[in-house]
């Protein structure tokens, strides 16, 4: 059995949608985590390294990053066509788009969040502004990140979108607002949110 | 054929020193990018997106980010593996720290190194000084990353702890000098700092 340990309106909420595209038998165990306003601790029940969300437990196998656990998943339960598997020519563009989320789009916000510039050529991001570019460049030979099938990545990104969408660190893009509706009329997204 | 979009001395070197260890062909094409001070200039011939390094072309594919090209590298060559495949017991460990490096190494120093605030519930990385205690807790009582097998993560993260310290970016320890000094005198490592 696999465990979540998620708490609501977080980055780990994703991973119910996720586990409901998959169709796969998942528990949520629900953890304290620090927070902004400086209430709440890390959770000693929670296996991630610094007691963030999410990280999951697969009968004792421990999976942290989003990232991570997305590709983790989509291998493990593949029949749900929820990622290219190794193999497939769509692998080395899903694998990039996976990484390029924690490691691109990620920091590229929280610099803008912070209102500091991207330190070009030491980081390994870029403005926010350069992200949605290209990220729309893609979409618009969509529907998905990855073309005509929808995958894991999707998820990432809608969410993300979906949860910046309605603040100034968000450059304005229809083309992305129309890819995150898109995704999210998905019914088991709606499951989703039930089951949160 | 694999090519790999380098420029020496970044971040593009470990995947130099990866395909070394794996002792599979490539060539790699030299490329300029932006730099911190305002020059060079982008390559066209580069297929990242942004046109930085590494970006890596095999066989027509294209793959950009230095940890998903680690992990097509390791999933597809296997004859000296450097990584678990699909299905093995610490294929979850070794995705889950192929991730940490970008998503929360990197950001977590390079933030401190330039003054920016942590704010805690809003960055999805965690303090610098958290991700040190971390890194040396789990270094501490293991040769390598994933225990006693040198793997892939230990050229993304160990070449990674490896020039933070060396930048002082990252503060050095007994524990990190001797990870460090053993990662570092693999003959691979040296192949690296030649190309």
């Amino acid at each position: 059995m696999i465990t979540l340990y998620h708490r609501p309106k977080t980055r780990s909420e994703r991973f119910l949608w996720l586990f409901e595209e998959l169709g796969a038998p998942y528990q949520i165990k629900e953890v304290n985590t620090r927070t902004r306003d400086g209430t709440g601790a890390v959770d000693p029940a929670n296996p991630h390294p610094h007691g963030k969300v999410p990280a999951i437990s697969d009968d004792g196998v421990i999976v942290f990053e989003s990232p991570a656990i997305a590709l983790y998943l989509t291998d493990k339960f593949p029949k749900a066509g929820l990622g290219p598997t190794v193999g497939d020519p769509k692998r080395g563009p899903y694998l990039s788009w996976l990484v390029y989320y924690g490691s691109v789009l990620e920091p590229a916000f929280m610099s803008k969040f912070m209102n500091v510039a991207v330190p070009v050529g030491t980081a390994g991001w870029v403005e926010i502004e350069q992200v949605i570019e290209f990220v729309a460049k893609t979409l618009s030979a969509g529907p998905y990140l990855l073309g005509e099938k929808f995958s894991a990545a999707d998820i990432l990104y809608s969410t993300t979108f979906a949860m910046f969408g309605p603040s100034p660190v968000m450059p304005k893009s229809p083309v992305i607002d129309a890819y995150v509706k898109r995704c999210t009329e998905r019914p088991a997204f709606a499951r989703a949110q039930g089951s949160a | 054929m694999i090519t790999l979009y380098h420029s020496p001395m970044t971040r593009s070197g470990s995947i130099v020193w990866l395909l070394e260890e794996l002792g599979v062909p490539y060539e790699t094409r030299i490329v300029t990018f932006r730099k911190v001070d305002g020059t060079g200039a982008r390559d066209p011939a580069n297929p990242h997106p942004h046109g930085k390094v590494p970006a890596l072309t095999d066989d027509g594919e294209t793959l950009f980010e230095s940890s998903a090209i680690a992990l097509h590298l390791t999933d597809k060559y296997r004859d000296k593996p450097m990584g678990p495949a699909v299905g093995q017991p610490r294929r979850g460990e070794y995705l889950s720290w192929l991730a940490y490096r970008p998503g929360v190494m990197e950001p977590a120093l390079i933030s401190r190194a330039f003054g920016t605030k942590h704010v805690q519930g809003a960055m999805g990385w965690a303090p610098a000084d958290e991700v040190e205690e971390v890194l040396n807790a789990h270094l501490a009582s293991r040769e390598y990353f994933l225990g006693k097998d040198f793997s892939a993560l230990d050229i993304l993260l160990g070449g990674g702890i490896y020039f933070m310290m060396m930048q002082k970016m990252m503060a050095e320890t007994p524990v990190l000098k001797a990870y460090a000094a053993r990662i570092t005198a693999r003959p691979a490592f040296a192949k690296m700092m030649q190309r």
